[in-house]
């Protein structure tokens, strides 16, 4: 006799015995408590198993599968590993395409430009992960997700760790370079943060969802972007490179808010 | 003669991931009922337990691929509906009250075949209420919805041990509970 014969013994009406009954409770000290005082424990369980609730529809369910057609519902049944895999691999590329156009001179792969390309690299694979695993760790990691998703947005800040080469440009010309930068990692970007969306299974897709695959999306800018401007002025990486996760921060919270406004109406 | 036995759930799961629709069938009828209970013995309204059981296949058919054929089907579905019911009580909490709650009570009495039922059905779910939800988990798991530790703990992904801890400690809780209690609720059903 095991804990689950236990357990169907109580919930058939019987309160279970016989020396098989003993000899379990012998060495299991969690069905102990289901016997102490008369089995009180056990026969209260068992006297509340409900009756079999109105089942849902099947009707409902096959309907809903059967809206499953098209693009998006194709992505994202494939396989976990399969979506992983093909979201950093079109992270990659977009890296090594950037990396093989060679804007960046040799001299400017300094080792701090070096450790936060890694650093980057490393975050962008978890967070990518993350956000499509949500339906597997949903619940659970629900701070640990909002955390990581702010990690994203925020480590571009490190930019200012890159050593600053004191240069004063003329206010036109630094606003104008910036708005390049940001224009150009943000546009490039972009359709990860598409192919993320399309990847997700969420049947209501959570904010933190989104905030991951944003904070993922500013980090694969940013490091497209340590790839393609050598700029080192401080102000210049935080204007035009880190200022990308506010700005997909702030669209996430707008869309949230208007997903949250239409499912109330 | 042969012993016409029914296909096990994963033979089931592997004719519906090959595309046999008729499986996904026989799967829902299996599991829907006991999915319903589950959710419907922490939510407030029939109708949003109802739409949790959907929202579970649904995710069931989109993630069938991640399915691997050696693992047991009914964990792995379990998994799922935890996880959505978890989600939904997160979103709850954020999302202001609104004069929803009882319905259930009226439906919940005709349902299930009279007030003393729904008496002892309320007074467990308050009971259980009290206890940490990891307990309460693996309770309601091993208990209402039929599943043994070894299937309580790969839904939860913990350990047997862990799991069979937790329900240690959510027994020993309850009977705290029960004595507490009026001795009515303590006579042979």
């Amino acid at each position: 006799m095991d804990c689950a014969e236990i357990t169907r013994e109580f919930n058939s009406g019987r309160v279970p015995s016989g020396a098989a009954v003993a000899e379990h409770l012998k060495w299991c000290p969690h069905c102990r408590e289901l016997f102490a005082n008369a089995a009180a424990l056990g026969r209260w369980l068992a006297s509340a198993k409900p009756a079999v609730a109105a089942a849902p529809s099947l009707a409902v369910v096959e309907a809903s599968i059967a809206e499953e057609r098209g693009l998006r519902a194709y992505l994202r049944s494939r396989s976990s590993r399969l979506r992983i895999g093909a979201s950093v691999a079109f992270a990659a590329l977009l890296v090594a395409r950037e990396a093989a156009r060679g804007r960046l001179p040799e001299a400017e792969l300094t080792s701090t430009r070096l450790w936060l390309l890694f650093a980057f690299s490393a975050l962008l694979l978890v967070l990518a992960r993350l956000t499509l695993l949500v339906p597997v760790v949903a619940g659970r990691s629900f701070w640990f997700r909002s955390v990581l998703a702010a990690v994203g947005w925020s480590l571009p800040c490190l930019l200012v760790f890159l050593p600053d080469t004191q240069v004063h440009e003329e206010s036109g010309h630094f606003a104008l370079r910036s708005l390049a930068c940001f224009g150009y990692g943000s546009l490039i970007a972009a359709p990860w943060f598409g192919l993320l969306w399309a990847f997700d299974r969420g049947t209501r897709t959570d904010w933190t969802v989104l905030a991951l695959a944003a904070g993922a999306t500013s980090l694969l800018a940013n490091l497209v972007l340590l790839m393609h401007c050598p700029s080192t002025q401080r102000a210049h990486l935080l204007a035009g490179h880190a200022s990308i996760g506010l700005a997909w921060f702030l669209a996430v919270l707008i869309l949230a808010d208007r997903r949250q406004r239409v499912s109330v109406r | 003669m042969r012993n016409a036995e029914p296909p096990t759930d994963e033979v089931l799961m592997a004719a519906y991931i090959a595309g046999d629709e008729s499986a996904f069938r026989d799967l829902f009828a299996r599991y829907a009922p006991a999915l319903e209970r589950l959710m419907a013995r922490d939510l407030y309204r029939p109708e949003d337990a109802r739409d949790l059981v959907q929202q579970t296949f649904l995710q069931f058919h989109r993630a069938r691929l991640d399915f691997v054929p050696a693992e047991p089907v009914r964990p792995w579905l379990f998994t799922i509906a935890l996880n959505l019911k978890r989600e939904y009580f997160r979103r709850r909490r954020r999302r202001p009250e609104s004069a929803l709650e009882l319905d259930w009570e009226t439906q919940h009495t005709a349902q299930s075949g009279g007030a003393a039922r729904f008496d002892a059905e309320w007074d467990i779910s308050r009971k259980l209420s009290l206890l940490p939800a990891e307990q309460r988990e693996v309770i309601q798991l091993h208990w209402f919805s039929g599943l043994s530790f070894p299937e309580v703990a790969a839904a939860l992904g913990e350990s047997v041990s862990a799991v069979k801890v937790r329900a240690h400690r959510g027994y020993v809780r309850l009977r705290e509970l029960l004595a507490d209690s009026e001795p009515e609720s303590l006579e042979p059903p």
